[in-house]
């Protein structure tokens, strides 16, 4: 499902549930875009072009719309509390961490460099996800098997991000 | 089995010796067009076998997401 499309679906989602009977009847914690699971957040990775700090103001203007609608995970850093809602919004590419980091509740969270993810800069609460790019990690052309070196090299990484509650993606994959 | 002859090609379009002779204009062009054509489409293609065993490989050793232009296939998996 296209961003758009899922956002403006969760809209009317919430929208609807305000005056429809059965949701006020029965409580559910959360409604989200898939009919199969709605207990699932949706993860939104805003990919962040241009100046960080300068489009980061205009990010957080954009999505008061959908937190004024309650439908943004967020953290809370005082009690350390998460409270999971249908869309979990993560920020990449120019992100600024420092922003992210000092926003409190937290509701915009910070895509850390997997390749990184040894530094005590990192943590599930500023970054519940970490990537890295597999063609650069790897070199750009030729074989991209992953045997020996690269294989222990990815489950280490794996199992830091982990152990620290932070997922992990991979970019640039094959196809 | 390894595809690392795959970027074979686009060395041989620009090898050395190759680019000394005196080519005409045509075949300039022709040379363009093929550049072109073989980087916007061909350049990034992988057989889906090896793209496949990749992902499913990242996958199975704990990474959580992967990015894939090919939703059909990455679903798939």
């Amino acid at each position: 499902m296209s961003p758009l499309r899922a956002t403006t679906r969760l809209v009317r989602i919430r929208e609807r549930e305000q005056t429809d009977l059965t949701s006020l009847c029965f409580s559910r914690p959360l409604s989200g875009v898939y009919d199969f699971d709605p207990a699932q957040t949706v993860q939104f990775l805003l990919d962040y072009k241009t100046d960080g700090p300068e489009l980061h103001g205009a990010v957080l203007a954009e999505l008061e719309h959908f937190r004024s609608r309650d439908l943004l995970t967020s953290y809370d850093a005082s009690t350390g509390d998460w409270t999971v809602r249908p869309v979990t919004v993560v920020c990449t590419g120019n992100c600024p961490v420092d922003l992210v980091r000092a926003q409190q509740p937290r509701y915009v969270f910070y895509d850390a460099p997997l390749a990184e993810i040894d530094s005590v800069e990192y943590g599930g609460e500023v970054a519940p996800l970490a990537s890295t790019s597999l063609r650069r990690m790897f070199g750009t052309l030729g074989s991209l098997d992953l045997d020996g070196d690269r294989l222990v090299e990815i489950r280490r990484l794996v199992s830091v991000a982990h152990s620290k509650g932070i997922k992990t993606r991979f970019w640039e994959t094959p196809g | 089995m390894s595809f690392r002859n795959c970027t074979a090609l686009s060395l041989v379009l620009v090898a050395p010796d190759t680019r000394a002779t005196s080519w005409t204009s045509t075949e300039l062009r022709l040379t363009e067009t093929l550049f072109s054509f073989f980087f916007s489409t061909l350049a990034h293609r992988w057989p889906s076998f090896k793209r496949d065993s990749t992902w499913r490989t990242l996958l199975d050793n704990g990474v959580d997401w992967i990015n894939a232009d090919n939703l059909q296939a990455a679903s798939k998996l």
